[in-house]
């Protein structure tokens, strides 16, 4: 009768001994199965997470100021081409998701009554313009103050196309699609009272409304004057503001934001744009924001060190109790040793029966622990990873990953810790079976009686 | 030649201990054998040295003419030799059959029923066996395997005088009808005088009586 047929015996008739190691087989499959799930599960949610949030920095001109007899006067303030902005994506490389340009002007519109601040009279009666590649990428729409209620946002490609507050939609009656023709005009101050720079105007365009806003999160001061009210704010293309004669085609003097995929690279990406020579560093700012995500990544690794914690724990709790109950258990069965000693059976065949019973038990224990964690690990899933998209601000650059589910076990992964399992076994039984094969039969046999 | 023999056979424990002390000895097919002596003299020492459950401190033993520590004692135990245990030393997880069926060469049940056992015996748990049909289960299992020698340490010793009475006589029935040489180690005259051969084993020597 060779081992697999006694094994079979000893499984199929001594059901109480198996059942309590099938238990703990099953216990230990499960704990470890979550352990490990978790901690590459965690791994990938990760790395799913810099690639959706993302990273971004921002090059920013800032106004030169000059100190003469004790006055403060303004230089102007320097700008950025699309030359060096091109300089900056080379640098980057393959990491980068999107990059957005701000110019900045006013526009005047003839049939057009802006929401009326302080002071106002129909010189002053005009708004301020952010001239944008993309107005989904600027702060304001990402960081979730204002919101696109109607139409589309502004896209790199357009061309007189502008967006307009709810609030200055309803108090000229325009809806998505109008058209209004807009002047150039500038903002200034003269005896305290607010006036048009522009007073010849030389430059119109006819804009097409694609989009209207809600401000969500801002309120207007109310002492600001027509030009300064967040209601009246446009956001246009940058060819709106070129054609405006406000802009020279491609130079801009707002910030430029560039969108990364990995959080990570950030440190790198900045060296590299520091090196970019034809930027004159003296008078730009360089400003990155992860968008939390080291916060969360440390949240993440806490919880990835307190797994590891807990799966070493349960395999060295695991191979304690495993090896005490494998010990009593083959300490029981000295007379069986020393018989099949007796009858010729060789000591690795006798350890290969213990063996082979360990790994029946243990497999059977493990695929029960597979078909009970598969839809557990959904609701697990949920509950460590589910909130894990609420926490970024970065929605509109996720290239998805959420809302799969992270603690699925993969094939590999489940192969590797069954074999795992199964060399513990290995060292397991030859550790509790040691002690009684390397007696010689005849004292396997004096112990017997 | 006998097919088991042994030269100069020593042992002692702990090499200060002597048990055995140059013994010789000489064992055939066809015959069985008595080896009686007090407890403790080393009876059951002589028997592990003949069925290669140990090694002695010097001397040889001889299988056939071949030295079994030449030839492998886990050999010799599988292929030359059986054992009949007076704790029966059944596996509580196999039936009888299976018992049986773990050194046989032969199917075991028709050994089982020439042994007494009835084909409903044959299937049940062993431990639900009395003492006597648990014996005869050993001995089929030593016959089984048909190992030319059989060494059988107290086989009666648990058993009543008419099972005993059994047992002895299908000891003896191997020897002479079945051509076996076997070897018992016991107490019991009534065993010993069915012997061919009583070897008597008195401070470590070995001296053949009848």
């Amino acid at each position: 009768m060779g081992i697999f047929r006694r094994a079979r015996r000893y499984l199929t008739r001594k059901k109480g001994k198996a059942i309590i190691l099938f238990l703990l087989f099953l216990l230990v499959s499960v704990l470890l199965l979550t352990g490990f799930s978790i901690l590459s599960g965690t791994d990938q949610a990760a790395k799913d997470l810099r690639s959706n949030i993302g990273a971004a920095f921002y090059i920013r001109p800032y106004e030169q100021l000059e100190f003469n007899s004790g006055q403060v006067s303004s230089t102007g303030t320097p700008t950025i081409t699309q030359q060096s902005i091109d300089e900056v994506i080379t640098a980057i490389g393959g990491e980068l998701k999107a990059y957005n340009t701000e110019h900045y002007g006013y526009a005047k519109g003839e049939d057009l009554s802006f929401v009326p601040g302080i002071k106002h009279n129909e010189e002053n009666n005009m708004g301020q313009v952010t001239a944008v590649r993309d107005s989904q990428l600027s702060d304001m729409f990402l960081n979730g103050d204002y919101e696109l209620l109607k139409g589309r946002h502004i896209q790199p490609d357009d061309d007189n196309k502008i967006l307009i507050s709810n609030e200055l939609a309803e108090e000229n009656g325009l809806q998505v699609g109008d058209t209004i023709d807009l002047t150039h005009a500038e903002f200034g101050n003269e005896d305290g009272a607010y006036i048009d720079l522009i007073p010849q105007k030389t430059a119109f365009v006819t804009a097409k409304i694609v989009g209207i806003y809600e401000i969500k999160n801002s309120t207007d001061d109310p002492a600001a004057p027509t030009a300064a009210k967040a209601v009246n704010h446009i956001f246009s293309d940058s060819q709106m503001l070129v054609h405006l004669q406000e802009q020279s085609k491609d130079v801009y003097q707002g910030e430029i934001a560039f969108f990364i995929a990995d959080p990570l690279h950030l440190d790198d990406m900045l060296k590299k744009v520091e090196a970019i020579s034809s930027i004159d560093w003296e008078n730009h700012i360089l400003r990155e924001n992860d968008f939390q995500y080291s916060k969360i990544a440390g949240q993440l690794q806490n919880m990835q060190n307190l797994v590891l914690a807990l799966i070493v724990l349960t395999v060295v709790l695991s191979m304690i109790v495993l090896i005490l109950i494998l010990t009593m258990r083959i300490r029981g069965r000295i007379q069986e040793a020393g018989l099949l000693l007796a009858v010729g059976k060789t000591k690795a065949e006798i350890i290969g029966q213990f063996i082979l019973e360990t790994i029946i038990v243990l497999i059977l224990g493990y695929i029960l622990a597979l078909l009970f964690f598969i839809p557990v690990s959904g609701i697990l899933n949920q509950v460590l990873f589910g909130s894990l998209v609420t926490h970024t601000t970065m929605g509109i650059l996720q290239t998805g990953g959420f809302g799969i589910n992270y603690l699925h076990p993969n094939t590999l992964h489940s192969l590797v810790l069954v074999v795992g399992e199964c060399a513990a076994i290995l060292l397991a039984v030859t550790a509790s079976s040691g002690a009684i094969l390397s007696l010689k039969p005849k004292e396997i046999l004096t112990k017997m009686s | 030649m006998g097919i088991l023999s042994f030269c100069n056979l020593t042992y002692s424990y702990d090499r200060k201990q002597s048990v055995l002390k140059g013994i010789n000895g000489q064992m055939e097919l066809g015959k069985l054998y008595a080896i009686l002596g007090p407890s403790g003299c080393g009876k059951t020492t002589l028997l592990s040295l003949l069925g290669g459950l140990d090694s002695p401190t010097s001397g040889q033993i001889l299988f056939d003419g071949q030295d079994i520590a030449k030839t492998g004692l886990s050999h010799h135990r599988k292929n030359h030799v059986a054992f009949i245990f007076q704790a029966y030393n059944l596996i509580d997880y196999l039936t009888p059959i299976e018992n049986v069926a773990l050194t046989s060469k032969l199917p075991p049940l028709p050994i089982l029923e020439r042994l007494g056992l009835t084909k409903d015996e044959a299937k049940r748990n062993v431990l639900k066996l009395s003492g006597g049909q648990q014996q005869r289960v050993a001995i089929a299992r030593a016959l089984a395997n048909e190992a030319p020698v059989i060494l059988a340490d107290e086989p009666t010793g648990n058993l009543d005088e008419d099972t005993a009475r059994d047992i002895t006589e299908i000891l003896k029935e191997s020897a002479h009808k079945m051509n076996k040489c076997v070897v018992v180690v016991t107490h019991s005259g009534e065993l010993a005088k069915q012997a061919d051969v009583i070897f008597q084993l008195k401070r470590g020597m070995l001296q053949m009586q009848k």
